[in-house]
């Protein structure tokens, strides 16, 4: 099986971001949006009948669909950093310094170059669709990056439902703000993380089981609350290990790269400020002024016919040479300038 | 430094002739525009002023207005690029007016643009440098001229003539005798339009202490009235004394600070002439020409004339038309003389 991609594809869809890593970087992005101003644009996608191409042609064909999937997005939006997972194998791509209506342009131009996407599958050619939702920063009213990114799955779904192939933008962003500040006021307040405190119910339960097992009678008091604390300390030792082994390398070396794009973001996006503050400043004084056209043109040079041409053509001479011995006296004394 | 790109493939020449002066920088232009700046040049302060100002930089008389805010610079003092304890923000100072006037004279993205530049003859090289490296980067090619001769090359007084050129700072003379003049054809002195100001000022606070007046006001008074004449019309002005306007009259103060600088002038010309072929010298004392802003004293050429019979025993003097702008269209002219391969090898 093969797929022609453009030349921009940099390997398999394992290459993305994990859905934890993709969003955290995209609410960085986003949040920097919000405080620069600036227009983003955030599309989720997703191929169409995917699952039953699965089925079909097995695990493998499915990586490698999303692989030249995630190839065209990359291709078709420049924004190849912040491209990642959903859960469901859905892919999100998150497109700084893009207006609302970039939205809708890039959505066709993916739609379009994944339907010319060709992927050979036991010796038949197959292609594929995908459905896009879509959704934008440039709005009035509260917005945040869950609403967006909801705005967005919401299309997702309708663009599914209509048979797929298309682009969707659903607009609900009223409607999932207002829901997000309903569900953020009946989540409780997180516990706090450390020390642990065991309850007293369970030190209890705890307790009444020591005594079941070693059949301790109300004597043996001390005994009790001695073993109580080995096992409670012994068990706590053995999940805080746990939880230490169950941070692999491989999520730290993800933070890490996430830590460095972070930081790449911030640069080119401060890059990206300088060029438009430049850009501004040289539009400004093009739109002002675009000049004032010579009488000449061509290079003109003295005309045979002028008064006392022969004496001036010998003065055009002098004043050359002596710019010529200019140049020379400036370039042997390079300190000049001191 | 190299010089600006030229464009592609230019849709048209645009030659300037600029004059940078100790008190006026001026461009002529292919395209018919004509600009002068005040030679002041201002950085804001700090931070507040420039958010106030709203501009990194400052040209000629919005920056002298607003010269409280200002690191100010007159960069071209004696008509020489400033050296010195500032010198270097001098050389950017004078490396921005040089832009300026560039971008005033409008060119044209898509034309080529060649420059001469007309530079006080006794510019020292880093000055020069300086000009130079300023203009290369905002023009194609450039060259340097001397100011004087190019005034003459303007008005076709190509030989046995005598060019004074009254600037600010200083006064040129130069002797045009046919060839490209050289280091013996030119006097400088520095009995110019800033002396006059001086002697002016020095002369009113003698007549009338009480008076409080800046430098600034005296260079606008005699700019209104300078004269020379022997019949002239009262000069009555308002000075502030103790903070209220009081008037003054200061028509003799004004003669003589404006007729101060004539006797140097008949020095350096009879050491010009001095020395010439004598069979040339009576036609040399007939053709001098006066430019420069200072030359705009009424009665100026008359007086001049006066003290060259008195103390040469002849004397014709011819004003230029346009005084401010004699450098920069003689400058003009030479751009447009000047052959392409010329300016092709000094891009
Ligand atoms: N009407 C006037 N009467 C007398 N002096 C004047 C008049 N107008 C301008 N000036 C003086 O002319 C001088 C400026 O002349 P100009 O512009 O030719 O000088 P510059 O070329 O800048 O100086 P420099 O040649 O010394 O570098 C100033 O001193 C100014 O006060
Ligand atoms: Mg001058």
């Amino acid at each position: 099986m093969s797929f022609q991609t453009g030349g921009s594809f940099r390997g398999s869809a394992k290459d993305l971001f994990s859905p934890a890593q993709i969003q955290h970087l995209m609410r960085v992005e986003f949040d920097r949006a919000q405080r620069y101003n600036y227009p983003l644009v955030l599309l989720v996608l997703g191929v169409d009948r995917l699952a039953q191409l699965q089925d079909l042609y097995g695990a493998d064909v499915k990586d490698e669909i999303q692989g030249g999937v995630a190839g065209v997005l990359r291709g078709t939006t420049r924004a190849s950093d912040s491209l990642g997972y959903l859960v469901d194998d859905r892919m999100v791509v998150l497109v700084p310094h893009t207006p609302d209506r970039g939205a809708e342009v890039l959505a066709r131009r993916v739609l379009e170059a994944v339907r010319n996407l060709r992927f050979e599958c036991d010796g038949r050619v197959t292609r594929v669709t995908v459905s896009i939702g879509g959704a934008y920063n440039n709005r009035k009213g509260e917005l945040s990056f869950a609403t967006m990114l909801e705005v967005a799955e919401e299309g997702l779904r309708v663009a599914r439902e209509g048979g797929g192939n298309r682009y969707v933008h659903s607009d609900l962003y009223d409607f999932f703000e207002r829901k997000r500040a309903k569900d953020a006021a009946r989540v409780p307040a997180p516990l706090p993380a450390a020390p642990v405190q065991i309850p007293d119910t369970a030190l209890d339960a705890l307790g009444q089981r020591i005594r079941e097992m070693f059949g301790l009678g109300e004597g043996d008091q001390d005994l009790l609350a001695r073993i109580q604390r080995e096992v409670v300390a012994s068990a706590l030792r053995e999940v805080q290990e746990q939880v230490r082994r169950a941070l692999p390398d491989e999520a730290r070396e993800q933070s890490e790269r996430i830590e460095l794009l972070e930081r790449r973001i911030a640069k080119l996006s401060e890059s990206l400020g300088m060029t438009e503050a430049e850009l501004q400043r040289v539009l400004a004084q093009r739109s002002v002024d675009g000049g004032v056209a010579s009488v000449y043109k061509n290079v003109q040079g003295l005309s045979a016919s002028a008064a006392q041409a022969e004496l001036k053509k010998t003065l055009m001479s002098k004043i050359f040479e002596a710019n010529v011995e200019l140049r020379r006296q400036i370039d042997a004394a390079p300190d000049a300038r001191s | 430094m190299p010089a600006l790109q030229p464009p592609a493939k230019p849709q048209g020449v645009l030659y300037l002739g600029i004059d940078l002066g100790t008190s006026r920088t001026s461009v002529s232009a292919s395209n018919g525009v004509r600009e002068t700046v005040a030679s002041y040049v201002g950085y804001p302060k700090d931070v507040v002023s420039r958010k106030l100002l709203q501009k990194d930089v400052l040209f000629g008389d919005e920056a002298l207005e607003k010269r409280l805010s200002l690191d100010f610079y007159r960069p071209l003092g004696h008509g020489v690029i400033k050296s010195g304890e500032n010198s270097e923000k001098n050389l950017k100072a004078a490396a921005d007016l040089v832009g300026e006037i560039v971008r005033r004279a409008r060119p044209r993205a898509d034309e080529l643009v060649y420059a001469v530049i007309g530079a006080p003859a006794q510019a020292q090289i880093h000055s020069k440098k300086a000009i130079l490296d300023a203009a290369r980067e905002h023009v194609h090619s450039a060259m340097l001229c001397s100011e004087p001769f190019s005034v003459a090359y303007g008005l076709d007084m190509l030989d046995d003539t005598l060019v004074i050129d009254i600037g600010a700072g200083t006064t040129d003379f130069c002797r045009m005798h046919g060839t490209m003049p050289e280091d013996s054809d030119q006097v400088t002195n520095t009995f110019a339009g800033d002396y006059v100001d001086e002697q002016l000022a020095k002369l009113v606070r003698e007549k009338y202490p009480e008076a409080q007046f800046t430098i600034q006001m005296i260079k606008q008074i005699k700019e209104k009235h300078s004269s020379v004449s022997d019949k002239m019309l009262p000069i009555v002005v308002n000075l502030p004394v103790k903070g209220k306007p009081t008037p003054f009259d200061i028509t003799e103060q004004v003669r003589a600070a404006c007729r101060s600088i004539v006797p140097p002038m008949v020095d350096a010309l009879t050491e010009l002439i001095a020395n010439f072929d004598p069979e040339f010298q009576d036609r040399l004392k007939s053709r001098v020409l006066l430019g420069g802003g200072g030359s705009m004293i009424k009665g100026l050429d008359v007086e001049l004339e006066r003290q060259m019979h008195e103390r040469l025993g002849a004397g014709k003097v011819v004003r230029v038309e346009e005084p401010i702008y004699g450098g920069a269209n003689g400058a003009l002219k030479i751009a447009h003389d000047m052959p392409a391969e010329f300016w092709e090898k000094l891009r």
